[in-house]
């Protein structure tokens, strides 16, 4: 899916929160903790003290979230953040930030060669390799018609309704494929994060 | 449950209605089972684009959500569309947020009741508090909750005079705040492609939505006597209306589907409990 459609998706969880729903900002959180961890983890060398930067991440966005009007994506600007969390945090203790930031366009890029520390460990690098063997796997076990849908919408980035042009079949139909393969591999990686 | 899994699918693809998603927020807020699908389903697709992430096995969620449980809750302005359209309200003035949320929501499903002809087409964009009914009626003020003034040539005191006529809509506010009702209805046939979308409880019966991503239909089920239409067919701008009697209730289907379709689906409801 395209950046500015995820945009366009979590703008309208942050509108629910700004509307007064604090719940919807759950769901965000679920979403992106993961990515922020991560990033996180570049800055800091322990995992435990990278969890607890991050939380403070998310609380200094929900708390800032009334002043956000959308100019950048949610992710963007959570980002942001998130990485000055992490340098605020390194600063109060005495330790000097990077001098090179993570830019958000650039992080998944990142490999070994950066000076920016990773929270890998060799075991937690093989546990999600493994999970992601593991949903490729099951993707391409699916039955064409599902394998399809997921395939149009994950990584062409296109609308239920397009993917309806595109197979022939209501938008129905496929709102339940994409929902029907998601369960099949959720069936799958389950147990191996909830392990 | 399957039916919020499809729901919580479809709002990770943004491929759902303001409702919907509204709904499945709440939904989700009251199941772990659900809030640890869509946790999953964030993994999985972060998965398939091999995009970096951390602490799979871990949710900070219920560690953020303590912390921000006694943080205030944000609402949108009530006094024009140009201000800031979110600000942080204290915890003291909750109260009156929750009195515009039921006054908001009475007035809708008194819109829903009557009819949507029984409110004026060119209301002002801001929030305004209409009460239905006879507009002529000299009991009958119009005020509003923080608005701008009302339409050139009216006089709006920003006061109700409560009039014997309105008692049943105070009525129909108590009911709704005080009942503990479950959905009772459902149909056991459904066009191809057509999901719930939206399921109401009202005073003297439900309205439940269906959709298929471009078209809809609603189907009403009212206790004998409070229905507003005889049995029939109807058919305005393009949209179909079909009531007929089933046992002790009245229902009737209305859509842009085709005639058919829209009776087949009125003689399919049925209560839950035959299902």
């Amino acid at each position: 899916m395209s950046n500015e459609s995820q945009a366009a998706i979590d703008q309208r969880l942050v509108e629910r929160v700004q509307a007064g729903d604090k719940r919807a900002f759950d769901l965000l959180v679920k979403q992106y903790q993961h990515k922020i961890i991560g990033l996180i983890g570049r800055y800091v060398y322990d995992s435990h003290e990278a969890m607890d930067i991050a939380q403070e991440a998310f609380i200094k966005a929900y708390r800032a979230l009334p002043g956000f009007r959308g100019d950048s994506a949610f992710y963007t600007w959570l980002y942001r953040i998130a990485i000055n969390t992490a340098k605020n945090h390194l600063v109060s203790r005495g330790r000097r930030p990077p001098d090179v930031d993570v830019d958000v366009d650039d992080a998944q890029y990142l490999g070994a060669e950066s000076q920016l520390r990773d929270l890998d460990t060799p075991e937690s690098s093989l546990y999600r390799d493994e999970l992601e063997k593991v949903v490729r796997d099951t993707l391409d076990r699916l039955p064409e018609d599902l394998r399809v849908a997921l395939t149009l919408r994950e990584f062409d980035g296109m609308s239920y309704e397009d993917i309806a042009n595109v197979m022939g079949c209501p938008v129905g139909t496929v709102r339940s494929r994409i929902f029907r393969a998601r369960e099949a591999i959720d069936r799958e990686i389950a147990p191996l994060l909830e392990s | 449950m399957q039916k919020a899994k499809e729901s919580l699918s479809a709002l990770v693809d943004g491929e759902v209605s303001d409702f919907e998603l509204r709904r499945t927020v709440e939904t989700v807020a009251d199941s772990s089972e659900l809030q640890q699908q869509w946790r999953r389903y964030q993994v999985a697709r972060a998965c398939l684009k091999r995009e970096p992430q951390a602490e799979l096995k871990l949710d900070l969620s219920k560690g953020v959500m303590d912390a921000i449980r006694d943080e205030p809750v944000y609402h949108p302005s009530i006094e024009t569309a140009s201000t800031v359209p979110a600000r942080v309200q204290t915890r003291g003035q909750s109260w009156w947020r929750s009195l515009t949320s039921m006054a908001v929501a009475a007035s809708v499903t008194a819109a829903v009741i009557l009819g949507a002809g029984n409110f004026e087409d060119d209301a002002p964009q801001s929030p305004q508090f209409y009460l239905p009914g006879q507009a002529a009626s000299p009991e009958l003020m119009r005020t509003r909750l923080g608005g701008p003034i009302a339409p050139a040539g009216y006089e709006s005191p920003d006061v109700i005079r409560l009039s014997d006529g309105l008692k049943k809509y105070i009525d129909q506010h108590q009911h709704l705040l005080s009942t503990q009702r479950v959905p009772q209805w459902t149909t056991r046939w459904l066009p191809k492609g057509y999901a719930i979308v939206r399921h109401e409880l009202l005073p003297h019966g439900e309205v439940m939505v269906f959709a298929n991503g471009r078209d809809a239909f609603s189907v009403s089920v009212e206790e004998l006597g409070h229905q507003s239409m005889p049995e029939g067919v109807a058919q305005s701008d393009g949209y179909i209306a079909v009531g007929k009697r089933q046992g002790d209730h009245f229902v009737t289907v209305v859509g842009d589907v085709p005639l058919m379709i829209a009776e087949r689906i009125a003689s399919a409801v049925q209560p839950e409990a035959t299902r």
